[in-house]
């Protein structure tokens, strides 16, 4: 709750209790079955199928849903979730104003439609693919901008994922020239033996493409290790792993120097229709994995033992796997798990193919994995159905009630409604989004020229790589401090730290931002030159920053504040604003 | 419940109602009914701070702390005895004076033979399971969370990260959370923003106000897990800035640089000394050290940036310098020093490459101060360091990193046989694995 009656005239503060704390206790050590009263989940209007799987077993379950979250805040999370980036402020009023009852949907359509959503999903599955150049020096910066406008021309043009992951998969030829084979040049290593290469670039594919790791079973069979873990991979055998990576093994791998001095390198790919999978590897490089049985293996699907139908087995590779229903089911699920911070099967990467069917639920005491089965496979299903459009499934999401729920619960909150998705979970923004957010809050967008990007950009999201900026080491400080990661060792971290806390607080970058500046530039400077009436200036930075109007006793707080410098005043509050909890989430 | 001076707004039912949101542990923690379980153990209790130095990439045991003569070895080594302390003289000037200090755990056995897997070992002792990562916490975090210090510092600090992954608090919280904060020569600017000059003080404390103001009915109200796990660094935050004490952690002079190295590592070990000195909070200090991972050349004085040369140059002035500092303010005796890497390198002649590639049969973790007996070396390995043929401890099997672990609890007064009943996904969570069982123990014989 926001707090209060002139806050929130739905849910008036009255509804706390002292009754709430004490229940809050008891019912930590009480197993949840509450099905005593009708929940609201069965009055709440339904916009498509996902409703009706979210809002009906919230119903059957008694589970009470969130309220709808208000037009301020679903504009800010659409805004966010869809482009990552924080409306403009004239946005927010002109959608608060607008009485057409079908602007959310339109709003959707809008943001779908423009160039900050190409620039955020290619953010998204950069994050997937991880081609940066910073690896080995195979990649380098030719090899990763080819492949950020292979990635970029994919999600602009919405192709079919399935046609975009056959070509990842059997991309050939020179990786200087041809963008897509760069993903296969992050799973090489110069200095291991041939199988590791081909065993990491397995287990990305499996993780990525099906959300299955198959990592642990690359180097052991699955039993006596993962009986507490995957039943599943529990009961699989190395050796069939070894027959799932032998898909790679007539491929051809050369890496030609590009620059000797600088070390730098580029890989040459293509195919051999004969060969197969040898465990035998030079003694002296024995590489990261146990010894290998010496095979060979055959190339066979590790999850339904098909063999390739021709010998160009990374074609039939492609083929098996973008048909495979798992591909359409992880794809679904990764996509929700972005707009719901859980996914229906969680975490994303770690299906547990023997936990997913109702109709066979795993032996006591393993649980169903999914938490919505059947809407998982209406959801692909629809995937299928659009040929693999990412766009319809992102649609099907964002018009949905069940994501436009609120993050505010008027209601006792309990761990188990998390499986209800009962209410919006708020994640903290991307490193990415942050400082997008921040330079759209302030107006103090900074050109970032990005070698093998002709035009200048002036958002984050729109970097292709972790090293970029790479000459301007006060962003990428900001981006690292909050979690960006490296794409080669060190993974994102979306979580909260007294670092990040600091540096909004005090960072002179950051803060020099909400000042009002000698150019007029800044969010504040236009604002006292547009805005000469006290409250509407305090209106103007609520909503440039936060997305919506202060709240009345929010604004009687700002006002009071006020001293005898006014420009001091308004930065005064940015800086709040930008420091409050809600600026980093996207609730 | 916390200490939250700048906040009135919050009461028993808020405080109650955040503790249920964010965690039953945390809740029936604080209600002092825990749902853990533990064995009737004394942890020792010896040491009040723990920096443990982390030597990514996995360091050759043979060419360190197990430094075995071989054909292979570069001329002007020159491995010197100090008693039962073998060390090289010229890889280890400072350290070579300070065996009398040092305790080296020779029988150490690592489970994993890759970086990740037992860089993700290193800092849990768990084994790096893909579906129980997101909880399993840090050994900082868990220090953290059981000493619950009142200071301004940080409990964790997790210095020169580099480009490192250090796993987080997991579901302890906020404040068990490693603070990876930056040590740069102008010291930590953000603790003293100064952008007002002299009356930067005042505004901030103006500013931070109206922040209060503005955010308390929404920090008091979310019941949402992530945010409160964010809100909880805004006191932390506040009470760091500011302070004279804190910004005095983060400087150092330009005599102290040279004298420990003049690299970054050797800053960071400054930085690690003075949070241990100030006793201001910080617990646990995780001093990351790379690149040890010296596949190829690691001989050749000219393969940049890193050589054998280079790295244990960067760690002698670093350690050696951190060592006598601590000596001699009085710290030491107080303070735990672990030094450990991934793995062991391969033993005897070296590979094609002219390096060592990942050993796990045998490799060495050495520990100082914190009431570790010095001059002392706990098992053995044969003539080239290939395999243990003496474990040296009462269990008379290797030493394993969950045996490192409960040593560091037990050094720090943590009952390391201590169970999480109720993690937020309805697990267990075992301080050490097996740890109730007696699986796996403090070594003892450490501590003489």
């Amino acid at each position: 709750m926001w707090g209060g009656d002139a806050r929130c005239p739905v849910y008036p503060s009255s509804a706390w209790s002292l009754q709430s704390d004490r229940i809050a206790l008891e019912s930590l050590t009480q197993s949840f079955s509450n099905r005593s009263h009708e929940s609201k989940a069965l009055t709440l209007p339904r916009t498509n199928f996902i409703d009706d799987h979210i809002f009906g077993k919230m119903a059957t379950d008694g589970v009470e849903p969130a309220p709808l979250a208000t037009d301020a805040e679903i504009l800010r999370r659409l805004s966010l979730d869809l482009t990552g980036r924080i409306p403009a402020s004239e946005q927010v009023v002109s959608f608060l104003k607008n009485p057409d009852p079908d602007k959310r949907s339109k709003l959707i359509e809008s943001l779908i439609a423009s160039e900050a959503f190409v620039d955020y999903w290619t953010l998204y599955f950069g994050d997937k693919f991880q081609v940066t150049a910073r690896w080995y020096n195979l990649i380098g910066i030719p090899g990763r901008t080819l492949f950020h406008r292979f990635l970029k021309d994919f999600v602009a043009r919405d192709r079919s994922y399935r046609d975009f992951a056959t070509e990842l998969i059997t991309a050939s030829g020179d990786s200087y020239q041809n963008g897509a084979l760069n993903f296969m040049a992050r799973s090489y290593n110069v200095s291991e033996p041939m199988q590791d290469a081909w065993d990491t670039l397995t287990d990305r594919l499996t993780t990525v493409f099906l959300g299955v790791q198959t990592q642990c079973v690359s180097c052991h069979d699955g039993e006596r290790h993962l009986e507490d873990i995957n039943l599943y991979l529990a009961s699989r055998k190395r050796a069939e792993f070894w027959r799932q990576s032998a898909f790679l093994s007539r491929t051809k791998w050369v890496q030609v120097a590009v620059d000797a001095r600088l070390f730098q390198s580029r890989l040459l790919i293509s195919d051999r229709t004969t060969g197969s999978y040898t465990g035998l590897v030079d003694p002296g490089n024995p590489g990261v994995r146990p010894l290998r049985a010496n095979g060979p293996f055959d190339a066979q699907y590790f999850f339904s033992g098909e063999s390739p139908r021709s010998d160009e087995w990374r074609s039939e590779l492609a083929r098996m796997i973008t048909a495979d229903r798992q591909f359409a089911r992880a794809t679904v699920n990764y996509i929700w798990a972005h707009f719901f911070r859980n996914g229906i099967v969680d975490p994303p990467d770690g299906w547990d193919l023997m936990r997913i069917d109702p109709q066979n639920p795993p032996p006591k005491p393993w649980a169903l994995q999914p938490t919505h089965p059947e809407l998982l496979d209406a959801l692909a299903d629809e995937f299928i159905r659009s040929n693999y459009s990412i766009r319809h499934v992102i649609r099907l999401i964002a018009l949905s009630n069940a994501y436009q729920l609120s993050s505010r619960y008027p209601y006792e909150w309990r761990p188990e409604y998390e499986r209800y998705f009962a209410r919006h979970l708020p994640r903290r923004l991307m490193a990415e989004e942050i400082y997008d957010a921040i330079t759209t809050a302030t107006a103090t967008e900074r050109e970032m020229h990005i070698e093998g990007i002709d035009k200048p950009v002036y958002y984050a999201s729109q970097l292709p790589d972790p090293v970029e900026p790479r000459y301007d080491s006060r962003i990428l400080n900001i981006l690292t401090n909050f979690g960006r990661g490296d794409w080669v060792q060190k993974p994102r971290k979306n979580g909260s730290g007294v670092v990040q806390v600091l540096l909004m607080m005090n960072d002179p970058d950051l803060n020099g931002r909400t000042f009002a500046d000698r150019n007029y530039s800044t969010r504040v400077s236009r604002i006292m030159l547009s805005a000469p009436n006290a409250e509407d200036a305090v209106q103007a930075l609520f909503l440039s920053t936060l997305g919506r109007y202060a709240a009345a006793e929010e604004l009687a707080t700002s006002l009071a504040a006020r001293g005898s410098d006014y420009a001091q005043w308004l930065s005064d509050i940015q800086w709040a604003l930008m420091n409050k909890t809600e600026f980093v989430f996207n609730n | 419940m916390k200490d939250c001076a700048h906040c009135s707004t919050i009461s028993r039912r808020e405080a109650l109602k955040r503790a249920a949101a964010w965690g039953v542990l945390a809740a029936l923690a604080k209600s002092g009914e825990a749902r853990t379980l533990s064995s009737d153990v004394t942890p020792r209790g010896s040491a009040r701070a723990c920096i443990f130095v982390y030597m990514n990439g996995a360091p050759s045991h043979v060419d360190t702390f197990d430094v075995k003569d071989g054909p292979w070895n570069p001329p002007g080594i020159d491995i010197q005895d100090h008693g039962h302390i073998a060390l090289s003289g010229t890889l280890f000037p400072k350290l070579s004076g300070l065996t009398d200090d040092m305790c080296i755990l020779r029988s150490v056995k690592s489970w994993e033979a890759a970086h990740e897997r037992g860089a993700f070992y290193m800092q849990t002792a768990h084994s790096p399971n893909p579906a129980f990562a997101a909880e399993t916490p840090h050994v900082g975090a868990v220090v953290s969370f059981e000493k619950q210090t009142t200071g301004a510092m940080p409990p964790f600090l997790s210095l020169n990260e580099n480009q490192l992954p250090v796993q987080g608090s997991a579901f302890l919280g906020g404040r068990a959370a490693p603070a990876a904060l930056p040590v740069e020569a102008a010291g930590l600017a953000s603790v003293e923003p100064n952008f007002y000059g002299a009356e930067s003080r005042a505004r901030f404390e103006q500013r931070y106000a109206l922040l209060d103001r503005l955010d308390a009915p929404f920090r008091g109200t979310t019941q949402d897990r992530t945010m409160l796990n964010h809100i909880e660094f805004y006191s932390m935050a506040k009470r760091m800035t500011f302070d004279e004490s804190i910004a005095a952690v983060f400087r150092f002079s330009a005599e102290e640089d040279e004298r420990y190295g003049a690299t970054q590592f050797g800053r960071a070990a400054i930085v690690a000394r003075n949070a241990v000195h100030a006793n201001n909070g910080t617990i646990f200090t995780a001093l990351n050290n790379g690149y040890w991972d010296t596949h190829a050349r690691m001989w050749d004085r000219r393969y940049l940036p890193h050589n054998m040369y280079t790295l244990c140059s960067e760690f002698d002035a670093a350690i050696g310098s951190l060592v006598q500092d601590l000596k001699a303010s009085g710290d030491f005796d107080r303070t735990l020093i672990v030094m450990m890497g991934e793995f062991g390198r391969t033993p005897g002649p070296l590979n094609v490459l002219s390096g060592r590639d990942h050993h796990r049969d045998a490799m060495s973790v050495v520990m100082m101060g914190g009431g570790v007996r010095g001059g002392l070396v706990i098992g053995a390995t044969d003539s080239i360091g290939n395999r243990i043929i003496d474990p040296g401890w009462s269990r008379q099997r290797p030493i394993f990193t969950e045996d490192i672990a409960a040593t560091v609890y037990s050094a720090l007064g943590i009952d390391w046989t201590r169970t999480i009943e109720h993690t937020p996904s309805g697990r267990a969570f075992e301080y050490v694995p097996g740890a109730l069982q007696g699986r796996y123990v403090p070594v003892d014989e450490v501590f003489g």
